[in-house]
């Protein structure tokens, strides 16, 4: 976004909520990472890994603190991708953790050998990172390196998710789908609507606050943006009842499926794949693939057409303008 | 985000990632599939097209949806990086219903001069949930024209040698038409009796006329230097921008004297207005001016050579330029004297420019070197004084029109 004035990047950092028309989506989004934190609980029947749980508490934090919103570009004073060094440093933290576990649990093997293996995986990829961003065009780094607001934010969302897979990998009573209870799959479907939707609204607010502090740099005038953020909240809702029946849909195709296997196939119901959650996996697949073969098909069409029309006006503009119209 | 926890999920068999996986897989499609319709015209009405520096323009920008619902559409009107917003609003966000339309109305500032571009127009249309985006730039560019001020300067110092026989309004220190009184002679069979001045008559007893000073028009040659030299500084103050503001209060000077005025442009390359009069030849010179970057690096002598058969001998030539990085420009002044035109040099001083910049941004300023950049200055303006030129050395603190008074003392 073009400025005028480079002085306002002297402004070394700037702290507050930029607007009271976020304030509700910011508050709703702390509210469904408490509840999320309870679904969690539940679904797993109390069983949560300490690690997990201050993974979830701090990206929780970290979300929040993306909120406060700053000026400070660390791209403008340095060469070097910082937060996206530091970005990587910190997945790779979390990445031994959750690995850790994940060995410990599903391979039980000796710790030694992990930690081994793990260096070597995280020497290779960090050497390859790093010889990409400074020697090729593919600069994962820099692509990294966001502003301070929206690096907490990614590096929140990479945190949380950092617990719950943790959470996740100590729970292996999940694996039997026979054995979840109706209680724990309605916990598992509110956990999995609570955690996009605080991804969603901490987004939107950050994004929304984004526009309203450049809006206001730019603009002397009158700016509001309540009717776009009360449109936000309907479209939102109505977008949220929808995305809960499409997950509920493909849990009750789920169940279906399992019927109709026994029913069909009592031999391939009883087997441990069918009653794992690769049963979940292909009613995602038979439902969403065509669903994405639509999409991309549609888009495209889409996109033609548009770029004609636009071609099309382009060519009226020139003509227009070779008359003197405008 | 979604494939990976998929994956993730599927190869340790948890539950708990799945589930998170399948909302997130679901939330995308949805977003995917309620990405708003982008059939959208735009198109813009400016009040003035030309303006002077510190103008304002009314900008007003239409938009028009053509298909269904547009969700959140980003609406941004590109500006050029010196122009100011002083009303209102180049960018926002709205939402627009079917075959709805929407009128964004600001105004702008233009403190420098230049010819600007307004636009193109990015309009960008989100989903609901603000997670994908589509960009759609439409072609529509305006053309700003900013001329350079134009100050009032009462009386000036620069005359013609060899005035032409039009009456005009510049004075001639030599009998002729004019208004006011010259001086008085004997009177002589054919002189109107209304030039007889009686009072000297009473005392003396002898017939003596008021005669009156010579009002005449001359053709007047503007040399402006638009090399890369002239951009030292910032871009609100530099040699360019000052200069093209005395070459506007120039010409308009001149021309309201109803002197024919004609310029020669450098930068790259040459670009010369035959000499005219009138608000028209005025309106070509600015225009010119206004679109006078700094680029290039032709030397003075260059362009005296090519210009000299075109001016006017005994005239008065203005030079505007800040004499830097030219090593031509003692040769083509000789050029100029030795073929008696009476030339002037207005330099706005590069030197003091930069140390002004250097302040403004905190930078330090080795004092030495800049000493020596002034001596060197110095050395030249005095060496082009004793070749007969009057150099006007302008700093940035000092005005155009005192500048310009300075003339009245060589």
């Amino acid at each position: 976004m073009a400025q005028y004035s480079d002085e306002m990047d002297l402004v070394p950092f700037e702290i507050g909520l930029q607007s009271n028309e976020t304030i509700l989506m910011w508050a709703i989004g702390i509210l469904f990472w408490i509840g999320g934190f309870f679904l969690m609980l539940f679904s797993v029947l109390g069983n949560l890994t300490a690690f997990g749980v201050i993974m979830y508490g701090l990206g929780g934090f970290m979300l929040i603190a993306s909120q406060f919103v700053s000026r400070y570009n660390p791209m403008k004073t340095t060469r070097i991708p910082i937060t996206g060094i530091i970005l990587w440093v910190w997945s790779l933290f979390l990445a031994f953790w959750i690995l850790l576990k994940s060995w410990s649990v599903y391979i039980g093997s000796n710790t030694g050998y992990f930690i081994l293996f793990y260096l070597v995986i995280a020497l290779l990829v960090t050497g390859g990172l790093l010889f990409a961003n400074f020697l090729t065009y593919m600069r994962i780094l820099d692509w990294m390196s966001l502003d301070m607001t929206a690096f907490l934010y990614t590096a929140g969302g990479v945190t949380l998710l950092a617990g719950i897979i943790h959470i996740g990998f100590d729970n292996p009573a999940l694996i039997e789908l026979s054995e979840v209870s109706v209680g724990q799959w309605i916990m598992l479907f509110l956990f999995g609507m609570a955690f996009i939707f605080m991804l969603e609204l901490f987004n939107g607010s950050h994004r929304f606050n984004e526009i309203i502090r450049y809006a206001k740099e730019r603009s002397s005038g009158e700016f509001s943006l309540t009717p776009v953020i009360n449109n936000y909240y309907i479209m939102g809702f109505i977008l949220s009842l929808i995305i809960g029946f499409v997950v509920l849909l493909v849990l009750g195709a789920t169940f279906i499926q399992i019927i109709i296997q026994y029913l069909l196939v009592p031999q391939l119901a009883d087997s441990i794949m069918a009653n794992s959650v690769y049963q979940v996996f292909f009613t995602m697949a038979w439902i969403f693939i065509p669903l994405w073969i639509v999409l991309i098909l549609w888009t495209e069409y889409r996109n033609r057409k548009e770029t004609a029309e636009e071609e099309e006006m382009r060519r009226k503009i020139e003509k227009d303008q070779r008359l003197g119209i405008y | 985000m979604s494939v990976v926890l998929t994956l993730l999920g599927l190869a340790t068999n948890n539950l708990l990632i799945v589930m998170v996986a399948l909302t997130a897989l679901v939330y995308t499609t949805v977003s995917l599939f309620a990405n708003t319709s982008t059939r959208l015209t735009a198109d813009r009405e400016m009040s003035q097209e030309k303006i002077f520096e510190d103008g304002t323009v009314k900008v007003e920008l239409r938009i028009l949806n053509q298909g269904g619902k547009t969700g959140f559409l980003e609406v941004r009107d590109k500006l050029p990086r010196v122009i100011q917003l002083k009303e209102g609003t180049n960018y926002t966000y709205l939402n627009l219903n079917p075959k709805g339309a929407t009128r964004l109305k600001y105004t702008i500032k233009c403190p420098l001069k230049g010819v600007f571009k307004i636009g193109p127009i990015t309009l960008r249309t989100h989903d609901p949930f603000n997670m994908f985006y589509k960009e759609k730039t439409v072609a529509f560019e305006s053309d700003l024209t900013v001329f350079p001020q134009v100050r009032d300067v009462k009386e000036l110092y620069i005359k013609s040698k060899q005035p032409k026989m039009y009456p005009g309004e510049m004075k001639v220190k030599m009998p002729g038409p004019g208004t006011e009184f010259f001086a008085i002679r004997d009177y002589m069979p054919g002189d109107p009796f209304r030039d007889i001045n009686w009072k000297a008559y009473a005392s003396t007893g002898k017939l003596l006329v008021n005669e009156h000073e010579r009002l005449s028009v001359s053709d007047v040659t503007i040399v402006f230097d638009s090399r890369t030299a002239s951009r030292y500084g910032m871009d609100s103050d530099n040699a360019n921008l000052y200069g093209a503001r005395a070459a506007a209060t120039l010409a308009n000077f001149f021309l309201k004297r109803r002197d024919s005025v004609q310029m020669v442009l450098y930068s790259d390359k040459v670009l010369t207005i035959k000499k005219g009069t009138g608000q028209k030849q005025l309106f070509e010179l600015l225009t010119a001016l206004a679109g006078a970057e700094p680029k290039g690096d032709i030397p003075l002598s260059g362009i005296v050579e090519v210009a000299i058969p075109y001016m006017p001998r005994h005239s008065p030539v203005i030079v505007i330029s800040n004499l830097e990085e030219d090593d031509s420009i003692r040769k083509a002044v000789s050029m100029m004297m030795m073929l008696e035109f009476d030339v002037t040099i207005i330099s706005p001083n590069s030197i003091e420019f930069e140390i002004m910049a250097k302040q403004k941004k905190g930078e330090k300023i080795n004092p030495i070197a800049y000493d020596i950049l002034r001596l060197d200055r110095e050395i030249m303006i005095q060496e082009l004084r004793g070749y007969g030129v009057k150099v006007l050395d302008w700093k940035p603190a000092t005005p155009l029109t005192q500048v310009l008074l300075e003339a009245r003392n060589y």
